[in-house]
């Protein structure tokens, strides 16, 4: 009978019907929707801003999103888009190719953002000038494929992004699990770097790329030249139900993307005690049925 | 081309080694699917599916074609596979050509290995008129495993297409076929022995059903069966270094969620069609 | 070719003829001729010629070299590639199919040959010994009676070794059918492949339990295609011992020729 009941879970198939009403816009009712070509409400003169257009008399957006108004600016903010940098924000990255003293790295957004040699930490902290034998290393930093927590250092005139990893919070991620969201729905806030109340960590970047990982380096001194080589000792048991846990948190946070939900360390535990709380193995979490359950109780619990 | 760190890759490689992947589920699980059939008004037959990330668009036209003379055949299908450029970045020029030859290749050796269109309702004239049936699959999103999910969804579109019945008159030697247009006067295809295709990556020393493209990327080889109903094999490509123990077992496996999908599918398209 | 209104012919049908009166006149454990050569193209880093009964199939290797043509987007070039072109000489065909051939380009049997042979080398050639570099196969099958990719395999595999090219193993093949009376033949001609219920075809390394291809049409249940697949293991194993005697002869021959003249 047990036996029967695993094989059986293997496979889960339904009709697509069922799922329809399910991505009902959770944004503030009093915002004001607009689609391109629509004509923005507003007072005389204005100081118009990103997605918006003079059209004859007529302001009109030039993208579907919300309008937004600060004091005299209006703009449109867009539903989904590519990020679009500001200075000082955190940001997870994937090296895309290795050139002459620089990284390229994509960052989600219009270009591939820039890493300077002379924006990262050398091994073992020392501050020094670049030599030819560091450029020669390139790759040992970081190789093409591998992903990087970085900040937004500058950005140049035509939209070039500029990254540095200077502190030792920045660099090379490992030991986790990587997942790709609309980057709108991760705010700008002072704190990117989160440890969860349940034992993982997580770095939700403001580009839409989000690290899941085991920190491990706690137990370590924060030195570059030992965090590249974490030594793994743990208990296999305490081990798998790390990763347990952070696949919970990967598949919570692709339900909140999936329904379009702010994706803030509060909603993503929200969703997570809910599942717990529902005794939901993990790997049924990402069921259509189940993640439409989920999200009709978590809409019934909280308000979002 | 879908990027993984060597970070990411080991992190990978460690999860499956404790039975679990990065999606939560075990290493024989499936990724939920999802089926809509009857979705497209100008086929005969066409359903939708999802598998994870992975969805398809499959639609079945029926006609009559003449046929050479040696023939016995009832049915001449045929397939094309369309992987539109919508629906990755990989499917650019050359290699979109590469994915779908492979994939037709695969469906038109599978089903013609499996004798699905034995039924005595489908014989009309033998070397002289056979059914046409042109399979046309477009695949609409790309998450990994589209073999399957094309094989899934060709199935379930060729069980819910309607044969119109044909009423065969002979007069000195010609055939003369009448071919009702009335569309409940249609008899409903039937499928039992079409087969269905499971794909298992080798991720480090273990084999995962149903990859996702992630585990695409980090795989060692790739091992893809056609099974129909009685659990018989209809097609088989591999590659990447196997373990040649390993057959027997994952061919045990492959049969017992083979049946367990076939049954999940017809009763998905059954439930479908009475609703 | 629109000109021709009617076409007569083929006025000789060779399959018909030997479908009512084939007879296998060797044993059905037991492959065709063996033949074996290497260096055959001056002009290559390496080459191998192989034929298995009346299926000739002649494979050139160029390189390790850069690539010629880069491939578009990034790519991690820290470890080489494998290209590959396979060309059907218009002596497979008979005449009545020879018409539907492309004139230009390649078919799409061709291509797929192409890619299954890439697939089969990419995990055997040590690729990350080559960084940045093309090793390109080119393979013309001048004829086909049968187990095509099988001798395909072996060329390339003999000529990948002729070019010193860094390999884990020697790769061998083999193509056993399942025939209507339910015998294993080994190494099918054209004929038994074309009339088999199943037909299989394994590549693996000589020197691990590992197998790098398994190719199968035709349907089989579970049992028979295991225990088809441990016979064309055996072969493919027997083939593979001849070829690496075949090598180990042909380097001791050319070791003494530099000290004889």
């Amino acid at each position: 009978m047990d036996k029967q009941k695993t094989q059986d879970a293997s496979v889960f198939v339904r009709s697509f019907e069922q799922q329809e009403a399910t991505l009902a816009p959770s944004v503030a009712k009093s915002s004001q929707f607009v689609a391109p070509g629509d004509d923005i409400l507003s007072q005389e003169n204005v100081v118009r801003g990103h997605g918006t257009m003079v059209q004859g008399t007529r302001l009109t957006s030039t993208v579907a999103g919300l309008v937004e108004r600060v004091n005299k600016l209006v703009a449109v903010l867009p539903i989904r888009a590519r990020y679009s940098a500001e200075v000082g924000d955190v940001v997870v990255g994937r090296i895309r190719d290795v050139v002459s003293r620089r990284w390229k790295v994509d960052v989600n957004s219009r270009q591939d953002a820039v890493l300077l040699l002379s924006a990262v930490n050398l091994p073992g902290g020392v501050q020094r000038r670049r030599t030819y034998e560091d450029e020669l290393k390139m790759r040992e930093f970081y190789d093409q494929d591998d992903l990087i927590s970085a900040e937004v250092q500058e950005l140049k005139q035509d939209g070039l992004i500029m990254l540095h990893t200077r502190s030792l919070k920045y660099g090379k991620l490992e030991n986790g699990i990587f997942i790709s969201v609309t980057a709108q729905l991760v705010k700008r806030s002072k704190k990117h770097f989160h440890h969860l109340p349940c034992g993982i960590d997580i770095i939700l970047g403001n580009n839409g790329y989000v690290w899941i990982y085991i920190d491990e380096t706690t137990a370590y001194a924060e030195d570059e030249e030992e965090r590249t080589f974490p030594e793994k000792k743990k208990s296999a048991k305490s081990n798998i139900d790390q990763t347990l846990s952070a696949i919970r948190i990967r598949n919570s946070i692709y339900i909140l993307d999936l329904y379009f939900l702010s994706i803030q360390p509060e909603t993503i535990m929200l969703i997570y005690e809910q599942t717990i709380q529902k005794e939901i193995p993990v790997q049924h979490m990402l069921r259509p049925d189940i993640m439409n359950d989920i999200y009709r109780r978590v809409m019934n619990t909280k308000e979002m | 081309m879908f990027a993984v760190s060597k970070a990411e890759r080991s992190y990978l490689l460690e999860t499956v080694e404790t039975g679990t992947r990065l999606d939560g589920r075990s290493l024989y699980e499936y990724r939920p699917i999802s089926l809509q059939v009857g979705v497209l008004p100008s086929a005969s037959g066409s359903s939708r599916l999802r598998l994870g990330e992975t969805e398809v668009l499959v639609g079945v036209k029926v006609e009559v074609g003449e046929t050479a003379e040696s023939s016995t055949e009832n049915v001449h299908i045929y397939f094309t596979v369309e992987c539109s450029g919508s629906a990755s970045a990989d499917f650019l020029g050359r290699e979109a050509e590469n994915w779908s030859s492979e994939l037709q290749k695969a469906l038109e050796s599978a089903y013609s290995a499996a004798s699905v269109f034995d039924d005595e309702r489908l014989k009309l004239v033998p070397g002289k008129f056979c059914w046409v049936f042109k399979v046309d699959i477009l695949v609409l999103d790309t998450g990994g495993n589209m073999l399957d999910a094309i094989g899934m969804a060709t199935r379930t579109a060729l069980s819910t297409t309607l044969i119109p019945r044909v009423n065969i008159q002979q007069s000195e030697g010609t055939f003369e076929l009448e071919i009702d247009d009335n569309p409940s006067a249609c008899d409903n295809l039937k499928v039992e022995g079409a087969p269905i295709f499971l794909t298992f990556s080798l991720i480090g020393s273990h084999f995962v059903l149903d990859p996702s493209v992630q585990e695409e990327t980090c795989s060692r080889g790739r091992l893809s069966v056609a099974v129909d109903a009685n659990g018989d094999i209809c097609y088989v490509c591999s590659f990447g270094l196997l373990d040649a123990v390993e057959l027997a077992r994952l061919l045990t496996i492959m049969k017992k969620t083979g049946k367990v999908l076939l049954d999940r599918l017809d009763e998905c398209v059954r439930n479908g069609n009475s609703s | 070719m629109e000109r021709i209104s009617q076409r007569y012919g083929p006025f000789f049908e060779p399959t018909d003829w030997l479908e009512t009166k084939y007879k296998r006149e060797r044993p059905n454990n037991a492959p065709r001729p063996l033949v074996l050569n290497t260096g055959t193209i001056a002009d290559a880093a390496g080459s191998g010629y192989v034929e298995l009964g009346k299926t000739k199939v002649i494979v050139a290797v160029y390189g390790p070299r850069p690539p010629i043509r880069a491939r578009a987007g990034v790519e991690n070039a820290m470890s080489g590639r494998i290209t590959c072109e396979v060309v059907k000489s218009s002596f497979c065909y008979y005449s009545c199919e020879s018409a539907k051939i492309p004139s230009r380009g390649f078919s799409e049997e061709e291509r797929l040959l192409s890619i299954r042979l890439i697939r089969v080398f990419e995990p055997i050639v040590i690729l990350d010994k080559y960084p940045k570099n093309s090793i390109d196969l080119f393979v013309v099958l001048l004829e086909d009676d049968g187990s095509a990719m099988a001798a395909m395999t072996l060329a390339t595999s003999l000529a990948l070794a002729d070019a010193s090219i860094e390999l884990l193993s020697l790769v061998s093949s083999a193509t056993v059918a399942v025939s209507t009376k339910h015998e294993y033949l080994v190494d099918p001609d054209r004929i038994e492949s074309e009339n088999a219920v199943g037909l299989i075809t394994v590549s693996l390394p000589l020197h691990a339990a590992q197998l790098c291809e398994i190719q199968h049409n035709g349907k089989l249940s579970v049992e028979d295609w295991l225990s088809t697949v441990q016979l064309a293991v055996e072969v493919a194993q027997t083939i593979g011992n001849s070829i690496s005697q075949f090598l180990l002869q042909e380097s001791k021959n050319k070791e003494t020729y530099p000290l004889s003249s």
